[in-house]
């Protein structure tokens, strides 16, 4: 019967009418005041997932994240989240489909800081944030995700890197590159991620710098230095330098490496493998400073097409999550990451894991976002170098100057 | 049910975001604009300058409006996308007009080639509500997670959670089973026919059980998507079966009746059969046979008789349409006075009968003296007509021609008459 209805009144001749049924719907929409309960109250949420992250994992990020939007609807009343899950090589797509309708989602939850292209694509906006709203991050983590003055982004967590070992099997962790070469040598199965920004705590240990202060030279021979090392590395049978974090997290989860560099984010499924047998350190220094890996962060932005009601919900679900109570209980439940609310007191010595990652947070390098488009920018050329290097194509004398050209012609500040 | 409120609030507030709204605007404006400018230009009634060159054009004249506005709304969404680049919804609305206008073109085209009852239905039960269902689900689709919608369950039968998707297919999803199947199985009929050289009525039972079996291989794959529980369809057929054996037995009964009819040939779309009624035997056409009853015409006062399948399985019928030919013989009975040659009458009978031009003259018309009656002989004027339903037009067309010819030739038709003799000699003594 209803069929039957709806098949005369929308056909055909009076078709145009279906195309005004949108149309009023919208306007009852936007007839939707700030803060009334009722229709209009969901707020979407676009969470990316890193492409090859242990189902593990992204389960307990995901379960993490379904949990504080539940928490945020009851402590919200009529105001839901609608949750949308993709993986980092969709993220642009789906972006590109939705901002084509108009319908880009209000808020995204992004695995990194690259913002500035998302920006310039107009698919995001920038926050304003009150002096007291401010006071829930970290100064130094709202500036790294400042452009022009302009907050593009808010960070949710910090993620350092870290060196995760088999306790059983390697009961001392290596404190220095040096010693990373001599337990390969000693034959302890080392595995190395040979990706740019996963080897840049290498480089750091030889005094380089991609992005030198204002004022001071690029350090030309930590560069060569550093490569000579990568070189020295690979010719160690025990040493695998390998392409994507997975490959690590699992070696090192079924027993084929000892030692890995790591991410905090695997650590939900190297606990559930190795179980007490997960052995933690900051990752062994050069011979001229300590490591100095560049910080992850889990970052908050806001759509660029929705509503002042809308953009307002969002803001209050990123406020939320950064409020002391939300980041201390989720920082305490997973374990693994560090809250960016400078006003949480952790108890790091009945979690020493937390201790650990609060150590190499304090050690990390931040980019802010323009260095991070540099460092996007640098990687794919960057890389075919360093792979050069690595597989001993080439030697690191020929690699290391036209590396140098590149990370200078990426930075039109840096002194040459 | 909370997902469905999810979903559906996640749509409201998309219609409150500027870009969707502008793009709304933008095609309201189309709209508003389309209005004057159809009346201004008048393409339904002016005569297009090409149309003597190319005669299709006329079939499509009536959807030029249509045509317009869909053209406007494409043009204006272009424009916006250049403009902005946020103009996907308008895009997608204004291609989805014009999907539906394309159907309206094919369905023009259709009438011209097939059967227009066919068509007709083809339209109003498949593609219609076909292109609304998916239109609305395509808006859904482009404004909110139509997934979600469709996981959102709904309510529990037999522990077996139904959600708004499964819903959805069980109702649209039997309903195009059962309306769409048509034509896909007449074509496979059609095939068989070839491969097989099937009769017309085998070839019509074909078609009919292809199409049974389509319905049900499909219900078994919705029930099977839907995840209805094994255990519970058993225990719903096991009270079907106690259904069939009460209730349903008719209905049942009904059915195989139709089937066994189609196959036999015994009754068939086209065949006229004489029904009997309070005014004796009417002759009727059968339109179409259907699962469980046969829809019959009678020209007597154009009306549709619906006739259960099982009433010719299990009684006598008379046909005009059967093996033999469908060729009918009527009869008009008269009396004459006995004065006139019996010879004269007949052949008086014949000839008038032969200038009716719907009587057959061949078989000949042939003329009878039937019986002595009171007050007049009776004759019959027997003749053949080609169309059985046209038996009552005939007759009476034959008996007035047959009083006019008697009129001429100073043939009486007596009316009954009996003659009354008085006795007077009893009359005389019964006086005394």
């Amino acid at each position: 019967m209803v069929l039957a209805i709806l098949t005369r009144v929308m056909w055909f001749r009076r078709g145009w009418i279906a195309l005004l049924l949108p149309g009023l719907l919208s306007a009852c929409g936007a007839s939707v005041p700030s803060g009334m309960d009722g229709f209009g109250q969901t707020i979407s949420l676009l969470v990316e997932e890193e492409n090859l992250a242990a189902p593990l994992n992204r389960i307990a990020s995901r379960e993490m994240m379904k949990e504080q939007i539940i928490e945020f609807e009851r402590y919200h009343p009529g105001t839901q989240v609608q949750l949308e899950v993709v993986r980092s090589d969709g993220l642009g797509q789906a972006l590109q489909y939705r901002a084509s309708r108009g319908l880009e989602p209000d808020l995204l939850l992004l695995v990194g800081n690259d913002l500035l292209p998302l920006k310039s694509k107009g698919y995001i906006k920038p926050v304003r944030l009150s002096e007291q709203e401010r006071l829930n991050f970290r100064p130094e983590g709202l500036l790294q995700l400042q452009n022009h003055g302009e907050q593009l982004g808010l960070p949710l967590f910090l993620y350092p890197r870290l060196a995760c070992y088999n306790k059983q099997l390697m009961p001392e962790p290596p404190k220095t590159q040096a010693d990373l070469i001599r337990l390969g040598q000693q034959g302890h199965a080392i595995g190395l991620d040979s990706s740019f920004p996963g080897l840049q705590w290498l480089y750091s240990g030889f005094g380089g710098n991609l992005f030198p202060p204002q004022g001071e030279r690029f350090n030309s021979g930590a560069l060569l230095d550093f490569l000579s090392w990568l070189r020295l590395a690979n010719l160690q049978p025990d040493i695998t330098f390998v392409t994507n974090g997975t490959e690590l997290s699992q070696g090192l989860g079924d027993g084929h490496f000892q030692w890995v560099s790591c991410s905090t984010r695997w650590l939900p499924s190297l606990r559930k493998a190795l179980g007490s047998r997960l052995g933690l350190s900051l990752l062994p220094g050069g011979p001229k400073e300590a490591a100095q890996p560049i910080l992850h962060l889990r970052t908050w932005a806001f759509g660029a097409q929705s509503s002042n009601h809308q953009h307002q919900l969002a803001r209050q679900l990123v406020l939320f999550n950064s409020n002391v109570v939300q980041q201390r209980n989720m920082a305490l439940k997973l374990g693994t990451v560090l809250p960016v609310n400078p006003a949480i007191a952790l108890p790091l010595k009945a979690y020493p894991i937390l201790g650990l990652i609060d150590e190499a947070v304090r050690s990390s390098r931040r980019l802010n976002l323009a260095q991070e488009r540099q460092f996007q920018a640098l990687e794919a050329p960057a890389q075919t170098l360093i792979d050069q290097v690595i597989s001993g194509g080439r030697p690191p004398e020929w690699a290391a100057p036209k590396l140098e050209a590149l990370i200078k012609a990426a930075q039109p500040g840096v002194q040459r | 049910m909370n997902s469905i409120v999810l979903a559906f609030d996640d749509l409201f507030s998309d219609f409150s975001r500027p870009a969707v709204l502008w793009q709304l605007l933008v095609l309201l404006l189309v709209i508003g604009l389309w209005f004057p400018l159809k009346g201004v230009l008048r393409l339904e009634v002016k005569f297009w300058p090409l149309e003597r060159q190319f005669p299709w054009l006329g079939l499509v004249k009536p959807l030029a409006n249509e045509t317009l506005l869909w053209l406007l709304l494409i043009l204006a969404s272009r424009g916006l996308d250049a403009l902005t680049g946020v103009a996907g919804l308008a895009l997608f609305l204004a291609r989805f007009y014009g999907i539906c206008l394309l159907s309206r073109v094919l369905i023009v085209v259709l009438y011209q080639h097939l059967p227009l009852e066919l068509v007709r239905r083809a339209d109003l039960r498949v593609l219609r509500p076909l292109l609304t269902i998916g239109g609305l689900l395509s808006i859904f689709a482009q404004l909110s997670d139509l997934s979600l919608l469709m996981q959102a369950p709904l309510f529990s039968l037999g522990g077996q959670v139904i959600s708004f998707g499964d819903l959805m297919l069980l109702l649209f999803g039997t309903y195009f089973l059962a309306a769409g199947t048509a034509l896909p199985a007449l074509a496979l009929a059609w095939i068989t026919r070839r491969l097989f050289n099937l009769e017309g009525p085998a070839y019509r039972a074909t078609a009919l059980l292809i199409r049974y079996m389509i319905v049900g291989l499909g219900l078994v794959y919705i029930l099977a998507q839907v995840g209805v529980n094994p255990t519970l369809v058993a225990a719903v057929g096991g009270g079907l079966s106690v259904g069939l054996g009460f209730g349903l037995k008719e209905v049942f009964s009904n059915f195989i009746s139709g089937l066994w009819l189609l196959l036999e040939g015994a009754v068939r779309p086209g065949d006229v059969l004489l029904l009997e009624s309070v005014n004796g035997e009417d002759p009727c056409e059968v339109l179409e046979l259907g699962m469980r009853a046969t829809t019959l015409w009678r020209d007597r006062d154009n009306v549709e008789l619906v006739v259960p399948n099982q009433t010719f399985f299990t009684q006598s019928m008379s046909t005009y349409s059967g093996i033999r030919d469908r060729r009918r013989r009527g009869q008009v009975l008269i009396g004459a006075a006995y004065r006139h040659p019996p010879e004269q009458v007949i052949a008086l009978l014949e000839a008038t009968a032969q200038t009716i031009p719907r009587v057959l003259a061949d078989p000949k018309p042939k003329g009878l003296l039937l019986r002595y009656d009171d007050s007049a002989i009776t004759y019959a004027i027997r003749y053949w007509i080609e169309n059985p339903m046209d038996g009552v037009g005939v007759a009476s067309e034959v008996g007035i021609a047959v009083w006019n010819a008697f009129e001429q030739a100073a043939i009486e038709i007596p009316f009954p008459q009996r003659v009354v003799h008085l006795d007077s000699e009893h009359q005389g003594l019964g006086s005394d």
